[in-house]
């Protein structure tokens, strides 16, 4: 896409001065930003009447998932999220008709800091991780204040939440897995699993709030240990607000620092002290839990499907099909963890075993 | 094809140039693909040693499972293994869904020692020892 992008400087400069309704824009396309298995993202200049402005621009890839917006959808979201004050890069202008560069996109302001989540995880001080953990913890509260009854007009195209989410969670899981070419026993069992337990799960029914349903660690820029915003907000829809928690808190997001239950960085307890602190409700662990193991099926089930789009020719590419393979480690987990009690294992020092566990 | 080198010494060769003398020299994008092909040949090697065995002993414990051998390939088999479980033929608590439980972590082992041994072995080491709030 790049030489593509770059024959399509000029038609970019006009486009953002009939935005801003400057005098005069020049682009500069300075190269593509990471992390972008759905995304295409670029860091881009713009020099607006002599005020340079460090933007991204965002562009779907070629083979997107089913799941997530289009760009129109996603800067409304991000306006949204943007709106109730949470830490996100500020959107500025929206493209929706492929008619400028080919395809929908979109600019935001450009944040300074890594995503890179494993970098991230072993370089943390324990100091630092705790922090990040609240701040990120109390910038969620912030984003679960949208709600149906208070959003703003741009989120009306939301689907609403179905009158059993769990239920219809569950039936969105065998969907997919009936679209999958391999016969998947484990998730079978898991599905099974969760759906005799949820019954017991259901103290928060009722609660919805905006969700941005890929809150985790890899979709948040971090500068110097500290938190310089919150990305991709694509899968984000009206849910229940522990299903963004319990995606945070799951394992297969830690990456290899299992201890650090939160995101890989720090504590659950300054996770959910900072999400109390920014406003949220008080934190129900088991609910916590609970969406922790239904994100360990939802997130198995996308691995296969990511490993799918190369498999299935849609999408040529090594990291895809490597990421099918992670579901392996997902289900071994859900093994384990679906049959402990309260899917809680035993605190550690009723244990003679004083080994440091699975951190890696 | 000749039977020495063969697949295995192959793989090993192209695997040990690619880690020793490629890898070091690399930075940036083309070292992370360069360590991605490093995965996806060492995993196809193990795979190529071990797939036998591993379809193997899953045939035998699905045999086991259901109280007798069936002649279908492993896909066929899994596929009606699925739909066993989705219609609910293992009832929760039962000794038949003790058994169900024992064959899906035997045989997801079985396949973790393929594409990541190091993740199971700290699973295995690790049960439990994560800290509860």
């Amino acid at each position: 896409m790049i030489s593509v992008l770059a024959n399509k400087i000029a038609a970019l400069e006009h486009f953002i001065q009939q935005q801003t309704g400057a005098g005069k824009v020049s682009a500069t396309l300075i190269g593509r930003l990471g992390g972008g298995a759905i995304q295409e993202n670029w860091a881009v200049d713009v020099d607006i009447d002599g005020v340079l402005h460090e933007a991204v621009l965002r562009a779907d890839a070629p083979s997107g998932i089913a799941e997530s917006w289009g760009k129109a959808q996603e800067f409304a979201v991000l306006t949204a999220a943007h709106g109730a004050g949470v830490k996100a890069p500020q959107p500025l202008w929206l493209e929706p008709s492929g008619g400028v560069i080919g395809q929908p996109f979109h600019l935001t302001r450009r944040l300074k800091g890594s995503a890179d989540p494993r970098k991230l995880v072993r370089s943390l001080e324990e100091e630092a991780g705790e922090a990040l953990a609240h701040e990120l913890g109390a910038e969620l509260a912030k984003l679960h204040k949208v709600t149906p009854t208070n959003a703003p007009d741009e989120l009306a195209f939301l689907p609403p939440v179905p009158a059993d989410l769990v239920a219809a969670r569950f039936a969105r899981f065998r969907e997919q897995l009936d679209r999958l070419p391999e016969a998947q026993p484990v998730l079978e069992w898991a599905i099974n699993r969760l759906e005799d337990e949820a019954p017991r799960y259901r103290r928060a029914a009722g609660i919805v709030t905006l969700c941005h349903r890929d809150f985790r660690t890899g979709n948040y820029l971090v500068l110097d240990g500290k938190l310089s915003g919150i990305l991709d907000f694509e899968f984000a829809g009206w849910s229940d607000p522990y299903e963004d928690m319990g995606w945070f808190c799951a394992r297969c997001w830690r990456f290899g620092m299992a201890g650090a239950e939160a995101g890989g960085i720090g504590s659950r307890a300054a996770f959910y002290a900072g999400y109390e602190s920014g406003g949220g409700r008080t934190v129900d662990d088991a609910l916590v839990r609970f969406w922790e193991q239904m994100a360990a099926v939802r997130w198995s089930i996308m691995a296969l499907e990511q490993g799918e789009r190369h498999l299935g020719g849609r999408e040529r590419s090594l990291e895809l099909a490597l990421t099918g393979l992670v579901s392996l480690e997902t289900e071994y987990d859900l093994l384990i963890d679906l049959r402990l009690p309260g899917f809680k294992p035993a605190p550690k020092n009723s244990q003679g075993d004083k080994t440091s566990g699975d951190a890696a | 094809m000749k039977q020495r080198p063969g697949a295995d010494a192959l793989l090993d060769a192209a695997l040990t140039t690619l880690q020793e003398d490629l890898l070091p020299t690399l930075t940036g994008r083309q070292k992370f693909l360069a360590a991605m092909i490093a995965r996806a040949v060492s995993v196809a090697r193990q795979e190529i040693a071990g797939a036998h065995k591993a379809a193997q002993a899953e045939r035998n414990s699905l045999a086991r499972l259901y109280g007798q051998p069936s002649d279908d390939d492993r896909a066929t088999l899994r596929r009606q293994l699925a739909a066993d479980i989705r219609a609910r033929k293992f009832k929760p608590g039962t000794p038949e869904e003790t058994r169900l439980i024992d064959h899906l972590v035997e045989t997801t082992a079985a396949e973790l020692r393929i594409t990541n041994t190091k993740y199971l072995a700290q699973r295995q080491r690790g049960r439990g020892a994560e800290s509860a709030v």
